[in-house]
């Protein structure tokens, strides 16, 4: 399990467990992320989810264990090759001062710039594209501090998207988004991962985001104890229930198919 | 879009730079034409003129130049460092640092080089100090903590500041009565003396180089430490840069021209507004605007009651509280 079988495994995380101060969140985790999936990481508040994913993005070191992308340890990686590699959506955004969303946005090419850090013709294709994607191109040349909640989520995601990694970590992807946006990301992800080139790892609150379009789930619950399987095994509704620590349910009928909370 | 306007930019203040330092030079008791000034350079014939212009103008015009350049230069990298549009060398006692080491260094009585050598470390001190204590600001993971850390790190600076003036009146109290008026001429920020500006203008010059090698860099810093990690940068080596770069600034602006204070502040933050906060266009607008401010300054102290000469930080002073204010009402305001 924890040597790489295929070349089409990107992230290979062999017996790795994490904490913060004397708290386990996750305890000897063995998973295999492959090309063309897309990984749900779902677990209660403070479970562990965005230690994991900063853990998985190699930002931090885990207590025992180890993680390797496309299969290289993540210590034997520079900083810039790996920002070329894999991108991280942070779950909150900051800016401490205003800048254009054209340029919030080139931000996520910085990894592709050469030497002096000047932006090519390319860099600023990618940017106009994730724009477009993000539905921001009549926002480009708006002040980031100027925006609503949602428009800046939108912001990072675009900046995520121009970085063009093979390996998407995002830490709650949709929070804040409406509805729509929300699917129009989510489909633009399909297509990406579809390539088999590419695979996702998001942390969320949305199981029915989760159900519709994860391949595999990462359950963390709050003991340290990770389940990981695919979508099928794992996204039922007593597992869900125990996770959440709140009864879910299939409602009968035409939406069958969704999650819903027994109020 | 951005590159033409980007350049448009840096050639206005560099318009503006060579324009100021003319005025310097053509403005004092001495008025001169712009015509009688071009013949004065461009002659090598000796003249009143050229020796009006030459041995005393010039120098002291591209002393105040250099230094203005350098503190608004350590205002932006602070500003960048500390993710806070409101830290600035003096407000944060990086000027206090290094006027009590320099003042330290006078009272023992070393030479040039271990006076700036010590202006450099009391720098140090102080940046280190600022950084250990708002620490929580880059580490900071919820809204509320970037709301209550700009209130955090100012006060921090004040205390700092505060400490600094309590060394500095004890060093004076401590200064033997011969060298007491030159010391508080020189707090007062001062450039009577100011005759050699070659070390701080090749100062600005590398200082604004390393930075601006950088800048891309800087960019990235600016949205805070993980997400730059995430996109590649080595923070904690690009901080000590920035600390090393925006203290070795300051004790050099300091020593050259003595304490002067909102520089670091107003500029960059004007020159934000104005052109953008990309640090590769920003830092050398901020070299050329600064140098431009504190020159027009300078020309103001020694010609508004002349014969009389003002301390040029109470001129920066008048001239910076008010349009501190503005930008600060003007930001406000925006949609």
């Amino acid at each position: 399990m924890c040597v790489p079988i295929s070349a089409s495994v990107l992230l290979a995380v062999c017996g790795v467990t994490i904490g913060i101060g004397a708290r386990v969140l996750t305890r000897d985790l063995d998973l295999e992320v492959k090309g063309g999936e897309r990984w749900c990481v779902l677990g209660p508040n403070g479970s562990g989810k965005t230690t994991l994913l900063h853990t998985l993005a190699g930002l931090r070191t885990p207590r025992s264990g180890s993680i390797s992308f496309s299969g290289r340890p993540w210590p034997a990686w520079s900083l810039r090759e790996a920002a070329r590699s894999r991108a991280l959506l942070l779950q909150h955004q900051s800016y401490a001062f205003g800048a254009s969303v054209f340029d919030a946005v080139l931000i996520g090419r910085h990894p592709h710039m050469g030497r002096f850090g000047w932006e090519s013709a390319r860099d600023r294709q990618c940017v106009a594209a994730a724009l477009e994607q993000m539905d921001l191109t009549a926002l480009a040349s708006r002040d980031v501090l100027a925006l609503s909640g949602g428009e800046r989520q939108r912001v990072a995601l675009a900046a995520v998207l121009a970085q063009d990694p093979q390996l998407f970590l995002l830490d709650e992807p949709t929070a804040h988004l409406d509805l729509a946006h929300q699917a129009r990301l989510f489909e633009h992800l399909v297509v990406l991962t579809e390539a088999r080139s590419r695979a996702l790892v998001f942390a969320t609150h949305e199981y029915n985001l989760a159900a519709r379009f994860a391949t595999h789930a990462l359950l963390i619950y709050d003991d340290g104890q990770v389940l990981a399987g695919t979508g099928d095994e794992l996204l039922g509704e007593d597992r869900l229930s125990a996770l959440f620590r709140f009864p879910l349910g299939r409602p009968v009928g035409p939406s069958a198919q969704v999650f819903a909370p027994r109020w | 879009m951005r590159a033409p306007r980007s350049a448009r930019d840096i050639a206005i203040a560099l318009a503006l730079a060579c324009a100021v330092l003319l005025l310097a030079l053509a403005t004092g008791s001495q008025g001169i034409s712009l015509p009688a000034l071009w013949r004065a350079l461009a002659s090598a014939e000796p003249s009143l003129y050229a020796d009006v212009v030459l041995d005393l103008r010039l120098p002291r015009a591209l002393a105040a130049f250099a230094a203005g350049g350098l503190l608004a230069v350590a205002g932006a990298l602070m500003q960048v460092l500390l993710r806070n549009p409101l830290a600035d060398p003096y407000v944060l006692g990086l000027a206090g640092g290094a006027g009590s080491g320099a003042l330290g260094a006078m009272l023992l009585g070393l030479d040039a080089l271990a006076t700036l050598g010590a202006a450099w470390t009391g720098a140090l001190v102080s940046v280190a100090l600022v950084v250990w204590f708002a620490r929580r600001s880059f580490i900071a993971t919820s809204a509320a903590d970037e709301w209550a850390e700009p209130l955090r790190l100012l006060l921090t600076g004040i205390a700092l500041a505060a400490g600094w003036a309590a060394l500095i009146t004890l060093i004076l109290a401590l200064a033997p009565d011969a060298s007491l008026r030159g010391m508080l001429f020189w707090l007062m920020g001062d450039l009577d003396g100011a005759e050699a500006p070659l070390p701080a203008l090749a100062g600005l010059a590398l200082v604004l180089l390393l930075a601006w090698l950088a800048a891309s860099e800087l960019n990235v810093l600016t949205t805070g430490e993980e997400r730059s990690r995430s996109l590649g940068v080595a923070v904690q080596r690009l901080r000590l840069l920035i600390m090393l770069l925006a203290a070795a600034a300051t004790a050099l602006a300091v020593t050259t021209v003595g304490a002067v204070g909102f520089v670091g502040l107003i500029v960059p933050n004007a020159l934000r507004l104005a052109s953008g906060n990309d640090q590769r266009v920003l830092l050398p607008l901020c070299a050329l605007a600064g140098g431009a401010l504190l020159t027009f300054a300078d020309t103001l102290a020694r010609s508004v009651v002349a014969p009389m000469q003002l301390p040029v930080g109470a001129v920066i002073a008048v001239l910076g509280v008010p349009a501190f204010i503005w930008l600060i009402t003007r930001r406000a305001a925006r949609p």
